[in-house]
């Protein structure tokens, strides 16, 4: 074996061990937050404790029903404290609702209802956008999400 | 080009095809059609508008949405808004020829079962996201001269399904005011929740005041 | 405008595409005729075929007779040229989306407008640029590389040409703003709110552009395993032939899902019975699009790399580090690259399962990589003295930004990043690291090297050159720089408008972009600065006439 060989064995090494730590992580992370990622929508895996709010994505704005049958257009009210299950569809086209300081990430796509479940931690204001192009105004789909204590 | 051209040749030959995709591309129809008229008007009204993601208020009360305008014939309708919730907002007006509202129809009654958004060739955005800004207070002014009698659709883009109203242009009206709001609804709640049976009973209210303006007008 | 002014506005300006287009006509028809009268002097009946014969491994400089000729190099350098054409008009319209978004609201043009700049930038930089150039260099390096025996495709070449372009163009003018995803319940909707009212045209365009890639695939890859000279084994081969070996063959094997898919879109218009009934979901076109769409980015870069094993080799004198693992983490990559597709479509509800499956695939793909970019280090490590010409700036530019760029798509892969950063200008950032690093950096190297054989014999002013690559660098660097870290923060892409707190990334992403755009122009000015000059170098370059000592420097030990 000449030093070529070794030295490139030794960096495949290096590298296949750091995947493998970074691949583990990410295992472990998707184990312990299944209810956190996007999931076609089925009401028996929505956790136990968690408020079902029902969201609509249409071309060009999000609109937010309530467990008690209220709505709001491109805001979403939330208690800090509290689990939530969105459940997501869309009317039109595909549709993909970001909320970036939760890591919340789901795609609305019509026909294909999706859930995803989240925990507002802190007392806030904080900004939702669709991700997904969805024509002229996909730009101006986004809102706030209003966290109460 | 074996000649000491070629790359002017081809330098130029990319200018110009650069400069014809773009032209092409820049002059893109963007919808549109009902260009405002320039002639002179008679009448002058103000309406002042608040620009909430739950319904147009009429002069800033959160009561009164989505009010329906009746306007004499050559009166030029100056729309004060204000932003009143930091959501982005724009003002256009459709008009669906004399007497019939069917963009009103499909705005406001079927979008429930299938909303689309129709922008034929006969609308005009009056106000852009940019004018009214999001910043919550800021007033902005928009007008447009109404000369053509029917019935006009006024929205937001962004929320057609909520913010929607009618601008009814009558000429033949005895009315010594030209400006009249026919109806306002009464909402509950606080801004950007409206209750769904309510807001219902809204559209029929809206529906039959309709009617009764048609009736009037014939 | 009353109607008669436009009227005749509209016949003078008919009268002269008529007239223009005569032109064109009679200049092709005469040429032709003297080229066949000359063959048929000679004993030829065909005389394509006289003149492939007659040009057959010698230089061929930029004129207007490769539209006349259909010789392999004549259709490179249609290619290679047209594919700068479609680079210039592409990054045009992306200097002026940047320029657009300096205010948080559309203020400059409408977001219509924005949304039709944005298809065009995607598709034309991807099909018309980067596919284009890496044919364009196969078709123009390979012959003299591989000292092909025969070359008598040049029919169904110069066929395989026209139908691309005649794809790009149609695509230009179908103004179709559906990016370049094409999911369907939005490219359906003719519209200009949705996706255009022409779209229809857009779909038969990306048809035509698809059936002429494949041709010319089908073409190139005849060309590396059947018509090279006997001398030349497959494990003799440049690094930069079977790059394209793998490119094509993955081009090949993944472009029919969305071929046939497009296909289907196209009937939807008329009947909606594929991707938009109540029992069926767009989704199923997404999983078909990606599965070509996930390919057709490594598309972009393996031919380049191959171009980079080469340009390092001849600057720095040395024999690629190892090259079996170079060839072989190419071929990995290939093969890996087919698996991952899924990754674009984490959020979009596919189940806990295949989320699992495509971040831990992802992962993989970083190994062929990462050998990549050791091999290639591992080249300059070993040379004893590196010759920094412009070509050589742009290669070593593109490792670094295929570095960075690559950690932050390793990054992505992680499911709790990608929750976050899927959607926004972080991805934009990423690919925007490699594409305009590695894909515009090493075309541009190669355009260099190439430049004495394209004109004849002229040398390039190594000072603007040098400029050229400095403003690219730098540029790049800061507009992908700020995207990354924007998108991070949740600054989503592919908008005419933004939050307001995100201006800051937006703007010094803006003064990046056009950067970017203002070294493009050195560029176009050294070109035809020095033409203007003299020939005072022989045509013949180091990138293709150098058989002799091919096997010593390029392939093998």
């Amino acid at each position: 074996m000449n030093s070529k060989v070794k030295h490139e064995l030794i960096y495949s090494l290096v590298v296949i061990a750091i995947l493998l730590a970074v691949a583990v992580v990410n295992i472990n992370y998707i184990d312990g937050h299944k209810a956190n990622i996007a999931q076609p929508e089925n009401n028996s895996t929505v956790p136990a404790n968690s408020t079902i709010i029902h969201v609509t994505g249409y071309q060009w704005a999000w609109s937010f029903t309530y467990a008690n049958g209220t709505t709001s257009t491109d805001k979403l009210y939330v208690q800090a404290g509290h689990n939530y299950t969105l459940q997501v569809q869309s009317k039109d086209v595909i549709h993909d609702l970001l909320i970036p300081s939760l890591g919340l990430q789901v795609y609305a796509v019509p026909g294909h209802p999706n859930q995803v479940s989240f925990e507002p931690m802190k007392k806030g204001s904080y900004i939702f956008e669709c991700v997904e192009y969805c024509g002229q105004d996909h730009y101006l789909m986004r809102g706030y999400m209003e966290v109460s204590s | 080009m074996a000649s000491n051209k070629g790359g002017v040749t081809f330098a130029l030959i990319i200018v110009l095809l650069v400069s014809v995709a773009f032209g092409y591309i820049l002059t893109s129809p963007t919808g549109g059609g009902l260009q405002p008229s320039k002639n002179p008007t008679k009448y002058t009204q103000y309406v002042n508008l608040g620009a909430d993601a739950a319904g147009w208020e009429y002069n800033y009360n959160t009561s009164l949405r989505n009010p329906v305008l009746n306007v004499v014939s050559g009166t030029k309708v100056v729309f004060n808004i204000t932003e009143m919730d930091g959501a982005p907002h724009n003002l256009y007006i459709a008009y669906d020829g004399k007497y019939t509202s069917s963009l009103f129809q499909q705005l406001v009654v079927d979008q429930k079962s299938s909303p689309k958004k129709i922008e034929g060739s006969t609308n005009y955005q009056i106000l852009s996201t940019a004018q009214i800004t999001q910043t919550i207070g800021h007033k902005t002014q928009g007008n447009y001269p109404f000369f053509k009698d029917g019935i006009y659709t006024y929205w937001c883009s962004i929320h057609y399904a909520t913010m929607v109203g009618l601008l009814i242009v009558n000429s033949t009206s005895s009315t010594s005011t030209s400006f009249v709001a026919l109806h306002a609804y009464h909402g509950e709640g606080p801004s950007h929740v409206y209750n769904q049976s309510t807001y219902s009973t809204h559209i029929s209210n809206v529906l039959v005041t309709l009617e009764r303006a048609i009736k009037t007008v014939e | 405008m009353s109607t008669t002014e436009l009227l005749i506005l509209a016949s003078v300006i008919g009268s002269l595409v008529a007239i223009l287009v005569f032109a064109i006509y009679y200049l092709a028809v005469s040429k032709s005729e003297s080229m066949s009268l000359t063959a048929k002097e000679e004993g030829y009946t065909d005389s394509n075929a006289y003149w492939r014969e007659q040009l057959y491994g010698k230089p061929r400089p930029l004129s207007w007779s490769i539209f006349s000729y259909d010789d392999a190099k004549s259709i490179g350098l249609r290619y290679i040229f047209t594919s700068i054409l479609f680079l210039f008009i592409a990054g045009a319209f992306g200097v002026m989306m940047r320029v657009s978004l300096f205010d948080p609201n559309p203020v400059i043009i409408q977001p219509i407008i924005y949304n039709i700049l944005m298809t065009q930038h995607a598709t034309l930089m991807i099909y018309m640029f980067a596919i284009g150039a890496a044919l364009g260099f196969g078709y123009y390096l390979l012959p003299t590389q591989l000292r092909l025996k025969r070359d008598n495709m040049g029919h169904w070449s110069s066929v395989a040409y026209w139908l691309w372009v005649l794809g790009g163009t149609l695509f230009v003018i179908s103004r179709s703003s559906m990016r370049w995803y094409l999911y369907p319940p939005l490219s359906l909707q003719l519209l200009p709110t949705g996706a255009g009212t022409y779209n229809w045209l857009a779909i038969i365009a990306m048809e035509l552009i698809f059936i002429g890639v494949t041709m010319a695939a089908v073409i190139v890859l005849k060309v590396i395993f059947i018509d090279r000279a006997d001398d030349i084994p497959l494990s003799k081969m440049p690094v930069f032939a079977w790059a394209i070996v793998f490119t094509l063959i993955m081009l090949l094997s993944s472009d029919e899902p969305l071929m046939v898919g497009l296909g289907m879109l196209f009937y939807d218009f008329f009947n909606p019975v594929f991707f938009t009934t109540s029992t069926s979901t767009p989704l199923t076109f997404a999983v078909l699009f990606w599965f070509w769409g996930h390919p057709i980015v490594y598309i972009a870069v393996i031919p380049y790399f191959g171009l980079m094993y080469d340009i390092i080799t001849r600057f720095s004198k040395t024999p690629v580090y190892s090259y079996f693992s170079g060839v072989f983490s190419l071929g990995l990559l290939m093969i890996l690259s087919e698996l991952v597709w899924g990754h674009h479509l984490l959020n979009s509800g596919l189940g806990i399962d295949w989320v699992l499956f495509f971040t831990t695939a992802s992962f993989i793909v970083v190994i062929p990589s990462a050998l990549t970019v050791f091999n290639m280090i591992g080249t300059l490590w070993k040379a004893e003295k590196i010759r920094l010409t412009t070509p050589m700036l742009f290669v070593i530019n593109a490792i670094l930004d295929f570095i960075v760029g690559g950690v932050l798509g390793v990054m992505l892969a992680n499911q709790s990043v990608n929750e976050v950063a899927h959607g926004t200008y972080f991805v934009t950032g990423h690919f925007h690291f490699i594409f305009v690093g590695l894909t515009l950096g090493v075309t541009m190297a190669t355009f260099y090297l190439l430049y004495p054989t394209f004109s004849n014999g002229r040398v390039y002013d190594e000072r603007l050159a040098k400029w050229h690559f400095y403003i690219t660098a730098f540029g790049s660097m800061l507009m992908s720089v700020s995207w990354a870290i924007g998108g991070y923060l949740g600054m989503p892409r592919a908008v005419a408008g933004y939050f307001a707190q995100f201006q800051v990334y937006q703007d010094s992403a803006i003064i990046g972009g056009v950067i970017i755009g203002i070294g493009q122009l050195v560029f176009l000015y050294n070109i035809a600065k020095s033409w203007l000059a003299h020939p005072t170098t022989d045509p013949y370059n180091i990138l293709e006439y150098r058989t002799e000592t091919n096997q010593e420097i390029g392939g093998g030990e």
